[in-house]
Parts: C-alpha cells; sequence; structure tokens
C-alpha cells in the first residue's frame, strides 16, 4: 500500500513540475493556436455554438506570413477530432494568403465559390476567427481565384460581426437607484446595479429588486413580502405598472399600496429612459 | 452468575444488532434516495415537454406570420413580428438564410446586422426544427428554431430562447421540501431501527445469556422471553430442554446419594463384623461363625446391589440384548414354580391364571425377571396368609401381566415414587426382607425399553397390583 502511495505521489509530482515548466499553451517549441471547425452533430452542443476550435502549436520563430499559411493549410486539412467536421469543401486549396496592415486577404480555389447560405457563413467566420488570432490581423476578406463572391461583394469579415452564444445568463447591468423605508417610514434611496438577465427589461428589473427588498437589514421594503407586480412595461419614456386587484385585497392598510406606489414611482424614475409611471389595476388606470 | 469470557465476546460490528441495524438502515436508505431523485427527475422531465410544446408553439406561429414573403428583410421582418402577440419569451431572433440577424427583441445590445452562429440556429437554417432544454443553477434554459420557408427554400430561421426561474424555484422548493422530509424520516429511522434492533436482539441477548448460564451449570436458570415470536418459542422450548436437564440432573444426584448410602450400608456391616472378630479377644467359634456368615450375607447384599447398578447401566445406555419373540407362558410358569417356594415359607397363597399363549418382543431373560421381581416383591410385603394373584392374558393386541396382592398395599403419596430407583416404602423391612431397592426401577427401564408400560395401583379391597403391557407379537418361534 506504501509503495502504491509512493508511486502516485512520483507521478503527480513529475507532472507538476512538468506543468510548471512547459506550462499551458506554451512550451519552448511554440505558442498554440486555434483553428476553427464546425460541430459534427449539432443536437449535442447543448445551446453552445455551431463552430468550436482545435489547438495547433506553431513556432515562434515563424513570421506572421508564414503563420497564416500554416493556419490556413490546417483548417484546409480538417480536424483531427472526430467530433467535428470541416467548413471548407474539399479540394479547396489556399492560392495565397497576404496581409495589408490589419486587413488580410485570403485567395482560395474554385471549390469555395459552391458554398453559399449559412455554409458559407460558418466558413467565412471559421477563417476570421482563425486568422483574427494573430495580433496583426484585425480584418479579413476572401476571394476566390482572385475575384470576389458574387453575392457578398466587398464585405469585410470581422470578428464582431459574430453573435455567439452567451456564456453568461446576465446579459448586461443597469444602475438604479431603489427607494426603500426606515424604521420611521422615510424614504431611503440607495444605489444599485441591478443585473439583467435575457428578456430582462430595466424597468422589470427595478420591479424585481424592489420585490426582493433591500439588502441592508436596517431598511424595510416598500412592497410587502410575497406581493408581485402583476406586469411592467415601458413605452417611450412611460412606464406603466400594472397590479392585481386580488393581490391588492391582501394589503394590510390602504397607507401600503401608496407607500408601495410612491417607492415604485421614485425608483423607476431613477433610469434616464423613464420620465413618468403610470399605476393600473387589472389593465385599467387607478 | 457466569462470566462471559472475552473471547465469547464478537465484535459489535459482526452482531446481529449492528447487521440489523444496518441492513434496515441501508433499505430506508435505498428508498430515500429514491425519494430524492426519481420525482424530481420526473417533474424535471414535463417542465422539459411542457416547454418544448410551447415554445415550439409559438415559434410556429411566428414561423407561420413569416410565410408569404419571398425575402427576409430587416423592414418586412419587424412589420411581420409586429403582429405577433407577446410570448413571453426572453429573446427572440429571426435571420436571413445566411444567419444575418434581422429581428432581435433585446432591448439593449441588440445584435442586429450580426451573424447569429448559435447552434440550433443553425440547425434551422439547414432546415430542422429544433429544441433543447436545460435546467442548472437555478434555472430553466430553452431554446427553439425553425426554418422560415419561401417554396420549399430557407429564406430564413426564427430562433426562440426563454430563460425561466420561477419553475425553476417551484422544482427547488420540491426538492428542499423533499430534502426537509427526508431528513427527518431518515432521523427517525435511525432512531427507530436502534429501538427495533434493541428489542430483536435483546431477546436473543436474553437467551444467550441463559444458554451459558445452563452451560456454565446453573440449570435452575430460565429465560424469560414475552412474546409469542419464534424467538419466544425457542425461549420456551430451552426452559422445558432445561426442566427436564434439571430433573435429569436432580436424579442423578439422587441415584448417586441413595446408591452411595446403599453400598456403604452393607459395607459398614462387613466392617463392623469385622472389627468386632478382629478386637474380640477369646472370641468362641460360634460367634465368630454367626458373624462370618453375616458377613457373608452382606456381602451377597452388596452382590446383589451390584448386579442391579449393572442392569440398570445397562438399560440406561441402551445395551439390550437382541429381542426375539418371547411365548410369556412358559416363563411364568417357570417362575412360578420357583417362587412357590418362597411363598410356601412365607405362608403365602400364590396362584396364576393364564389364558394361552402370549407373544412378545424381548428376551427369555428380560420377562423372567419381570415377573420374578414383581411376583417376589408381592409374595414378601403381603405377609402371613396373604394371596398373591398372578394374571397373564392377551387383549387390545396387548399382553398384559397383573400381579396383585392383599397386603397393606401403598400409600398414595409414595405410589408416583414407587418406581424411582432405591425408593422404599418402609426402608427397614425392604432390607430385611433383602430388597435392594431397585426391583421395580428394573421392572420398569426393561418394560419401556421394549416399547411397554408398567403402572401400580392399590385394590379396592386391600393391597397393591402392578400391571404390566407389552405390545403383543403374533406367531413366530418359541426363544
Amino acid at each position: 500500500m506504501k509503495r502504491w502511495i509512493v508511486c502516485i505521489l512520483c507521478i503527480v509530482l513529475s507532472v507538476a513540475i512538468g506543468y510548471t515548466f512547459v506550462g499551458p499553451g506554451e512550451n519552448r517549441e511554440g505558442t498554440e493556436y486555434e483553428v476553427f471547425f464546425r460541430e459534427r452533430d449539432l443536437s449535442d452542443t447543448h445551446s453552445g455554438d455551431a463552430l468550436r476550435p482545435e489547438l495547433v502549436k506553431l513556432s515562434d520563430e515563424s513570421g506572421s506570413q508564414e503563420r497564416m499559411e500554416q493556419l490556413l493549410e490546417r483548417l484546409l486539412q480538417g480536424p483531427e477530432d472526430e467530433t467535428l467536421s470541416s467548413v471548407i469543401p474539399a479540394g479547396t486549396t489556399l492560392l495565397s494568403v497576404r496581409h495589408n496592415g490589419v486587413l488580410a486577404t485570403v485567395d482560395l480555389s474554385n471549390q469555395y465559390s459552391a458554398l453559399s447560405g449559412v455554409e458559407l457563413t460558418l466558413a467565412d467566420y471559421a477563417i476570421t476567427q482563425t486568422l483574427t488570432q494573430l495580433p496583426e490581423v484585425m480584418l479579413v476578406k476572401v476571394t476566390v481565384r482572385g475575384k470576389e463572391i458574387p453575392y457578398r461583394s466587398g464585405r469585410i469579415l470581422s470578428q464582431r460581426d459574430i453573435l455567439f452564444s452567451p456564456k453568461e445568463d446576465v446579459v448586461s447591468n443597469v444602475e438604479a437607484m431603489l427607494y426603500f423605508l426606515d424604521e420611521e417610514g422615510t424614504f431611503i434611496p440607495t444605489m444599485e446595479t441591478l443585473n439583467l438577465y435575457e428578456g430582462d427589461t430595466q424597468v422589470s428589473a427595478v420591479v424585481r429588486a424592489l420585490e426582493n427588498g433591500p439588502q441592508s437589514k436596517e431598511l424595510l421594503p416598500v412592497i410587502p413580502p410575497d406581493f408581485r407586480v402583476r406586469a411592467v412595461w415601458q413605452v417611450e419614456n412611460e412606464c406603466y405598472v400594472n397590479f392585481s386587484s386580488k393581490q391588492l385585497e391582501s394589503l394590510e392598510n390602504e397607507s401600503d399600496y401608496d407607500t408601495m406606489c410612491q417607492g415604485l414611482e421614485k425608483s423607476l424614475s431613477s433610469l434616464e429612459t423613464v420620465e413618468k409611471v403610470n399605476f393600473l389595476i387589472d389593465g385599467q388606470f387607478a | 452468575m457466569a462470566i462471559i469470557s472475552k473471547d465469547e465476546q464478537s465484535p459489535y460490528w459482526a452482531s446481529l444488532k449492528f447487521k440489523f441495524g444496518l441492513s434496515y438502515i441501508f433499505i430506508i436508505a435505498a428508498v430515500l434516495l429514491l425519494m430524492n431523485t426519481y420525482p424530481l427527475m420526473v417533474s424535471e422531465d414535463l417542465v422539459f415537454r411542457s416547454k418544448e410544446a410551447s415554445m415550439q408553439n409559438s415559434v410556429s406561429v411566428m414561423v407561420y406570420s413569416l410565410s408569404g414573403l419571398d425575402r427576409l428583410n430587416e423592414e418586412n421582418v419587424s412589420d411581420a413580428m409586429a403582429v405577433v402577440e407577446e410570448t413571453g419569451l426572453s429573446r427572440i431572433l429571426v435571420t436571413d438564410s445566411a444567419g444575418r440577424v434581422l429581428y432581435d427583441t433585446r432591448e439593449t445590445g441588440s445584435a442586429l446586422g450580426k451573424y447569429a452562429l448559435y447552434a440550433e440556429l443553425v440547425q434551422a437554417l439547414m432546415g430542422n426544427d429544433v429544441f433543447s432544454c436545460s435546467y442548472h443553477t437555478g434555472a430553466f434554459r430553452s431554446h427553439a428554431s425553425s426554418p422560415v420557408l419561401y417554396q420549399n427554400q430557407i429564406i430564413g430561421a426564427v430562433y426562440a430562447y426563454e430563460y425561466d426561474t420561477e419553475q425553476a424555484a417551484l422544482l427547488e422548493g420540491l426538492q428542499s421540501n423533499l430534502l426537509r422530509v427526508s431528513i427527518g424520516i431518515a432521523i427517525a429511522v435511525l432512531l427507530l431501527s436502534f429501538v427495533l434492533s434493541r428489542a430483536l436482539t435483546g431477546k436473543i441477548s436474553k437467551l444467550l445469556t441463559a444458554i451459558r448460564q445452563v452451560r456454565s451449570g446453573a440449570y435452575s436458570h430460565r429465560a424469560e422471553i414475552r412474546g409469542h415470536d419464534e424467538i419466544a418459542q425457542i425461549a420456551d422450548e430451552f426452559n422445558s430442554l432445561t426442566d427436564r436437564l434439571q430433573v435429569t440432573e436432580d436424579t442423578r444426584r439422587r441415584f448417586v446419594s441413595d446408591a452411595s448410602h446403599e453400598l456403604k450400608t452393607p459395607l459398614s456391616a462387613i466392617q463392623l463384623l469385622t472389627d468386632s472378630i478382629l478386637h474380640t479377644d477369646n472370641i468362641d467359634p460360634e460367634t465368630t461363625r454367626e458373624f462370618v456368615a453375616d458377613i457373608g450375607a452382606e456381602a451377597q447384599r452388596l452382590t446383589h446391589i451390584t448386579e442391579d447398578l449393572l442392569k440398570l447401566t445397562r438399560l440406561d445406555n441402551d445395551i439390550l440384548d437382541v429381542p426375539t419373540e418371547v411365548d410369556v407362558e412358559p416363563v411364568l410358569e417357570q417362575v412360578m414354580r420357583m417362587a412357590s417356594l418362597l411363598a410356601q415359607e412365607q405362608g403365602v397363597e400364590l396362584t396364576y391364571r393364564t389364558t394361552g399363549r402370549c407373544r412378545v418382543l424381548a428376551t427369555r431373560g428380560e420377562v423372567h425377571q419381570v415377573i420374578y421381581n414383581l411376583t417376589d416383591n408381592a409374595v414378601k410385603y403381603s405377609g402371613k396368609n396373604g394371596i398373591v394373584w398372578v394374571h397373564l392374558e392377551e387383549k387390545d393386541d396387548q399382553v398384559v401381566l397383573t400381579v396383585a396382592d392383599n397386603g397393606p398395599g401403598i400409600p398414595e403419596a409414595d405410589l408416583p415414587r414407587i418406581f424411582e430407583r432405591f425408593y422404599r416404602v418402609d426402608k427397614a423391612r425392604s432390607r430385611a426382607a433383602g430388597g435392594t431397592g431397585l426391583g421395580l426401577s428394573i421392572v420398569h427401564d426393561t418394560v419401556t425399553k421394549r416399547g411397554g408400560s408398567v403402572r401400580v395401583e392399590n385394590r379396592p379391597d386391600g393391597g397393591a397390583m402392578f400391571t404390566v403391557c407389552w405390545p403383543a407379537q403374533k406367531g413366530g418361534q418359541d426363544a
């Protein structure tokens, strides 16, 4: 048993030493780059993207031209991973690649012109994603035997053209002044940065934050616990807050309704896009 | 109190209590695990199916609103989508056939003009209807996508995404409720398993203690286990066994005590007589002859006792001669001839009657011993001018021998013990008559070993009557 433990420890130590000296993505032999291919089984990506990279190592001694050529040749060869497939039609050859400033122009053989629709998009952006890793390349242009592809002539491809699937649920933030109550019933403003999830609007984020209550234990919520606003939306610079009459009946005091409306109005008005707040009950103006 | 050595104490993990408790816990743990996984899996699956149906329905409506357009652009897509009712979806994208976004419901950071390379969108642009849903970190994330066709040509695609925390919260609520209930059940089960295992194995421990006590010699110890289950039944059987063991042990001790006493009496007499001879000066020859005769008589008595003890020992150890069919009548007649001499001396009238051939499975010697012992007893205890009747008959497949007398009879209190070894109603008279106190025991053991029975009762007119029954045999040869 002790021998096994010692062996395992030696192996772990060796790997750790090797990792320390070699490091991820870099070794004395070169730098790793990503070459983009298509997922062979798109249904198996689980809401990921259609393109996925494979890593290749290029020597640090190669110049930029040589690296561009090597990356493109690797792209044309196709993936080694069986779960990926090539986006470039079989038989396509690289005729030339050159860069002028930050623009790289890639000239491919005739086979490339057989692509159209989304397949052409995938191929174009596989090339774009692959080449724009190089610091000297920011824009890419693809031609076939020196000529533009007719149905997308003149288009310069950039990494910013691509919409990849979001890795985080939070898509953006918004700052808002939320109004809560102190023990004496005075409105106390607190500046908070609210996360916006997909489908959220700024006004819905503010209402949700008020429903969840204050983060500080010294403050009191303006919306009673378990009370939910039925709906909130914005049209131009006017915000509409809709209550359910059944929910309103559960309020203990009429003053709770006034306090709730005041808190909502003050908080929603702190958004730059909201100038007026309207309250409705079951869709009718209150 | 028996001391249980450490070697006998098994480790706790090997005990029945531990095994029972552990198995009980494992079963409940498996059930709880199932309870905390299967309902959640089913609920999750139900939500997936529900979302698939609703989202695909929503996407179909949007695709339908775009049908009729020969080509999609930002303006006509926006106009078509404005007609579509609020779907409640988190984000909707419409792209052209190349994947360029023409419509995006996102309020800020719209992707108009970009190329959406989502796997679901690309699949739709390749002609497939797609739906996928995942649940993790507190939310259901659903994607649905369908192609937009015009005259069987794909001109674009609709993509919908839903980020749902409400249903996820319901599921998490269910999960936490199940977990709370499971924890409660687990605690209750732990306590219950402890109690039950103690209750069950406690009985077994008591039984084991009782067995060890009895094994160490405390035959009076009994296992006190209540209930009607198998363990209580085992305890009852154990107690019965121990009762018999106690009786046997008591009998053995009494027998050893009685045997020692019976043997000691003639030996003491011999000792006394020889001392008298040796220590009396000028003892006359006549007296010496008398003393020596007495010594001889005592020695003979000792010999009789020893022979009887040997017979009983052989019977106890089931050392029996091979039985044959014995005709009892001639044996009876032989014994009557012998006993008649004694009867004449005692002034006792001895009569007998037989009803023909009666065959039993035994040895001739055994039959002779039985008839002789009973007849000898009856003659000795009848008294002067007494009468002894001996009757032999076959009745109801049994050979029945009856020996009755008109003597003083046997006290009722002594009747149950009359066949015990060395038991005498009148010790002094029995010794004087030359008895060893083993004759009736030999009769009883000899007959019962051959499948028969012996009983004794007092005659209404006075005197005792012994009845011996043997299983009757049919046919065969005389022994």
